[in-house]
């Protein structure tokens, strides 16, 4: 059985003295868009996109490993990506 | 494959130069060793020449998936038999819960290892924070380290009852090899006065004698060396009691099958 390799922690570049923010993923969220950090008032909303089937498995992969939804993954990607 | 965690909740008493004392009597005898840094400050990744590891614990740390530990396992300077799962700094950030089973992520990590590590000795940072809860879930037998004065002797009791902890909640087959006493001056009286107290208190758990104070150690940490192969007054009775500490860890071997004596009238009928 293979699995993905181990990959870097995301905070592995943070001095530990430094403040740190909660990661996203373990913030208590009421809703998606609250689990990555989005303002309370925005809604969740539904957003289909076509991506190649590898894409779709690394996502998935990625949500298992760090214990989050798929939708959790997606979102919090294109937030980083994304200008307000 | 035996894991044994070394710790106290006392800094500075010699975790990672028994540790490194374990590996180095392994490396002598020539029986596979690892080496899991769960120190934050990562000095036995440092004596073993493998601080620029693409990954180390607390990456292991951060993914809860079985196994993971096998892909940040790298040779160490001492040779192929003596590998390492180094540290570095930003282990910091996981000496607080990971999520779910985030106590057993070490043990989980480690699920595939080759079993044919003779010996996988744990460094523990010198708190009873989540680092030690991995390294106690994973073991099989935990090493005390103290030195002989009233603060490290209280540390050495704080690890003891942190080991018994862990063995009643979580991983019943964890049992206390030793309590290790580093840095021992016979000629001074609060020493003495200390070592006494031990084993007044625990008994056959101290091991005996002490470590010495040697200068051997740290020069032989410094220039990446195991002690057993370093060349200087008083190195080699301290490598010696490294050999026992390690007898005194692994599990006894099996008793000889007796070999039925050979009878020439029984072969010729």
């Amino acid at each position: 059985m293979s699995r993905d390799p181990l990959s870097k922690a995301g905070d592995a570049g943070l001095h530990p003295s430094a403040e740190r923010t909660e990661p996203s993923y373990l913030r208590r969220a009421a809703t998606t868009a609250d689990s990555v950090g989005a303002p309370d008032k925005d809604k969740l909303v539904d957003l289909g996109v076509r991506v190649p089937k590898s894409l779709r498995k690394s996502v998935r992969a990625e949500a298992e490993r760090r214990g989050m939804r798929v939708d959790d993954v997606v979102a919090e990607a294109l937030r980083e990506r994304t200008p307000r | 494959m035996t894991v044994v965690a070394v710790l106290s909740m006392k800094g500075g008493v010699g975790k990672s130069t028994v540790s490194l004392g374990l590996a180095s009597a392994a490396w002598a005898r020539d029986m596979r060793a690892l080496v899991v840094d769960l120190d934050p400050q990562a000095n036995a990744t440092m004596a073993l020449d493998a601080m620029g590891a693409p990954f180390t614990t607390s990456d292991v740390l951060a993914d809860p998936r079985p196994g993971v530990a096998a892909d940040a396992v790298v040779d160490s300077a001492w040779g192929p038999t003596v590998r390492v799962l180094g540290a570095e700094r930003s282990l910091e950030h996981r000496n607080s819960r990971q999520g779910r089973n985030s106590a057993s992520r070490l043990r989980t990590g480690l699920a595939t290892m080759p079993r044919d590590y003779g010996v996988v000795v744990i460094d523990c940072p010198p708190s009873l924070g989540e680092l030690t809860r991995n390294a106690l879930h994973a073991a099989d037998r935990a090493i005390i380290v103290t030195e002989p004065n009233h603060f490290a002797v209280h540390g050495a009791a704080e690890a003891l009852e942190a080991v018994a902890v862990i063995a009643r909640a979580a991983n019943p087959r964890l049992t206390v090899a030793a309590v290790v006493v580093n840095r021992m001056r016979p000629d001074e009286r609060e020493h003495r006065l200390h070592a006494d107290l031990l084993a007044a208190e625990y008994g056959a758990l101290v091991f005996s004698p002490p470590l010495p104070e040697c200068p051997g150690i740290p020069q032989s940490q410094r220039a990446g060396s195991p002690i057993h192969a370093w060349n200087s007054p008083g190195s080699r009775d301290v490598a010696d009691l490294f050999d026992d500490l390690l007898d005194a860890v692994l599990p006894p071997p099996p008793p000889r099958q007796a070999v039925p004596a050979f009878s020439l009238r029984k072969y010729l009928a």
